[in-house]
């Protein structure tokens, strides 16, 4: 399934945030949405299965507009992954993956054992089947972080949205999550923070910075020293792993934040 | 770590050691089959107690007969007309109000827990019980009893503290939880103050009658008093039924319950209507009973987790089961004399709620923080 945003631009009360973001995520692609604090990225994302309505524009699924789909239909196609506190009651873990069954039924009926054979392989790919039946509010956060991810596989969608799914884990999952999210062979919209990350995973990189979607594409050729500088405030250096033949990014502080030449 | 799946099994092989299958779900059945028949020995020892004396037998025979035309012992002298008229016309119906109140406070508890999010959440924080009070009260203390019942007075209260809720809690046709609570806070303050001011004001002689509706009492119940409740808690069986998977996306979040196809502000909106229906129908025949619709849903949670497909009947039963056994007791502990329902509920219910707090289920189900 592909996800497109056609125009889209999200408006807080009076202050346009961005605007005209047009961006298209193929089947099985991961795309990386880049960009400061409070650039958008995820009010963008929040449009991607409708819990905000855009301001303009519109988000598509297969070319079908999110706002003419009911949300048990949204629910089908798309999985999310969002940055919200805690469960406040206390579901197991086994529970709360199983959710992701929610759009898939009605009423009262028990989970049926494809439900839980679906949960069950979610579970042991992230790596949270021995927290199966711990409570949500008992989990650190990298441990609910899996769980979610979890969840959302289980939802069995095309479409992955995920916001910061990296936030809060131990530095193997976060290696570990992306790879997990990247076989999952979904068309993938996600916001990150880590560049680096970034650089490893996604096919390709949209940034966001004053108002609007600025670059777009591979990430080695999007993230150069001049963009990260001039973006996200820091210098950075592009390097190849001397053994993957990966790119990364080497990051340090120090730059002021400047304007960006036009 | 290992990125295997997990070897599928086949449809029809037993659950036993999936490390999914939860002991709760089996505990959860035997615990509302052993509540339900509790249920119906609390009763039918309700429908026997008192200076007509009978057993708990006799009771069931009399409740039979009534149900079942022609069965002989109603007909051959076995039972006298008075004994039959104290179980069917005043004691059935006042247990059956106290079960029927049990178990539509205890629901509307669980439903607004759910749906607020928020542990401290009960039947009175809607302001409903607030509303009602002044609705009855005021009947009493205007003395307009002949024209107008004290139930349909504290039913026209009800309504209206539930709109001026939802009127006070609504931003753009979006009720936010945090905002409902201040709303119902607030409004439920501004309610009671009006009844204290009216309580204070009325004659001396009123006073008695506006405390026992204050506290709660089932014991001018009748079989009509029972219709109103019944109906309220067959509507919202039915919205839960349908609606009882989204209750549980909604304990995951707004955000997450949206993502999974959930209609979360009209979802919200219908459960904390049928919340009301069911407090604003008890509270109109029974009073303000305090207490069940907190600690019921506490304890049923604990016991057997936060799915609603498991909360929701055991939660009935249990609030059910509480209340008629708390009427029980309201009548015989200091018989003739008669305690209020809600001191009761209060005095049993609140040691053994903080017994059950500070157990280890407790903490897993999130208390502890």
């Amino acid at each position: 399934m592909r996800l497109e945003l056609d125009g889209v631009g999200i408006v807080h009360g009076s202050r346009t945030v961005v605007s005209d973001v047009r961006l298209t995520v193929e089947p099985g692609e991961v795309v990386g949405l880049l960009g400061r604090n409070g650039c958008g990225k995820s009010s963008l994302l929040r449009t991607c299965f409708r819990a905000a309505r855009p301001a303009a524009g519109r988000v598509l699924l297969d070319g079908a507009d999110v706002t003419t789909l009911h949300r048990r239909e949204i629910a089908r196609r798309v999985a999310v992954m969002s940055q919200e506190p805690a469960d406040d009651l206390g579901l197991t873990v086994a529970e709360s993956v199983l959710l992701g069954r929610t759009p898939h039924h009605r009423g009262f009926g028990q989970d049926t054992s494809e439900d839980r054979d679906l949960a069950q392989a979610a579970m042991a790919r992230t790596g949270v089947l021995h927290l199966a039946q711990r409570t949500m509010p008992t989990l650190s956060g990298g441990e609910r972080q899996r769980v979610l991810l979890a969840r959302a596989l289980t939802q069995e969608a095309q479409v992955l949205v995920l916001d910061e799914p990296t936030n809060h884990l131990d530095l193997a999952y976060r290696f570990e999550l992306m790879r997990l999210v990247a076989e999952a062979g979904a068309a993938t919209l996600v916001a990150l923070h880590d560049l680096d990350l970034a650089m490893g995973y996604c096919d390709r990189v949209a940034v966001l910075d004053g108002g609007g979607l600025t670059d777009l594409g591979p990430p080695e050729q999007v993230l150069t020293p001049a963009l990260v500088r001039a973006v996200f405030g820091v210098e950075a250096a592009p390097t190849v792993h001397p053994a993957t033949g990966r790119h990364h990014l080497l990051l340090s502080g120090a730059a002021e934040p400047q304007e960006r030449p036009a | 770590m290992t990125t295997e799946l997990a070897p599928s099994r086949t449809s029809s092989a037993p659950a036993a050691h999936s490390p999914l299958r939860d002991r709760r779900v089996l505990r959860a059945r035997v615990l509302t089959l052993c509540s339900t028949l509790a249920l119906v020995v609390v009763v039918l020892i309700s429908a026997s107690t008192g200076t007509v004396n009978l057993t708990p037998i006799d009771a069931g025979r009399l409740v039979l007969g009534h149900l079942v035309p022609g069965l002989p012992w109603m007909s051959d002298g076995s039972y006298t007309p008075l004994q039959d008229q104290v179980v069917w016309q005043f004691r059935l119906p006042r247990t059956l109000l106290a079960a029927l109140a049990g178990a539509a406070l205890s629901l509307a508890g669980v439903l607004l827990q759910a749906v607020v999010r928020n542990p401290l959440a009960e039947p009175a924080i809607l302001g409903v019980s607030a509303g009602a009070s002044v609705g009855a009260v005021s009947v009493v203390a205007i003395g307009a009893l002949g024209a107008v019942s004290v139930s349909a007075a504290a039913f026209t209260g009800a309504t209206v503290a539930i709109v001026a809720v939802f009127l006070a809690a609504q931003k753009n046709g979006r009720i936010a939880p945090q905002r409902l609570i201040l709303a119902g806070v607030a409004l439920g303050t501004f309610f009671s103050a009006v009844t204290s001011y009216l309580t204070l004001t009325t004659d001396a002689q009123n006073v008695f009658s506006v405390l026992f509706f204050l506290l709660g009492s089932v014991s001018a119940a009748t079989m009509q008093s029972l219709v109103g409740p019944s109906c309220a808690l067959v509507v919202a069986a039915v919205v839960v039924a349908c609606t009882v998977r989204g209750i549980n996306a909604l304990s995951a979040g707004d955000e997450a319950a949206t993502a999974l196809g959930v209609p979360v502000n009209g979802l919200r909106a219908l459960l904390l209507l049928t919340a009301a229906l069911l407090t604003a129908a008890v509270v109109s025949v029974a009073g303000g009973i305090g207490f069940v619709g907190l600690v019921v849903p506490h304890v049923a949670r604990l016991l057997v987790g936060a799915d609603h497909r498991r909360l929701v009947p055991l939660a009935l039963v249990g609030g059910a089961l509480f209340l008629s056994t708390a009427d029980l007791l309201a009548r015989t502990v200091s018989a003739p004399a008669e305690v209020p329902l809600g001191i009761v509920t209060a005095m049993i219910g609140a040691p053994f709620f903080l017994w059950l707090m500070r157990g280890q289920a407790a903490d897993a189900q999130g208390i502890g923080r």
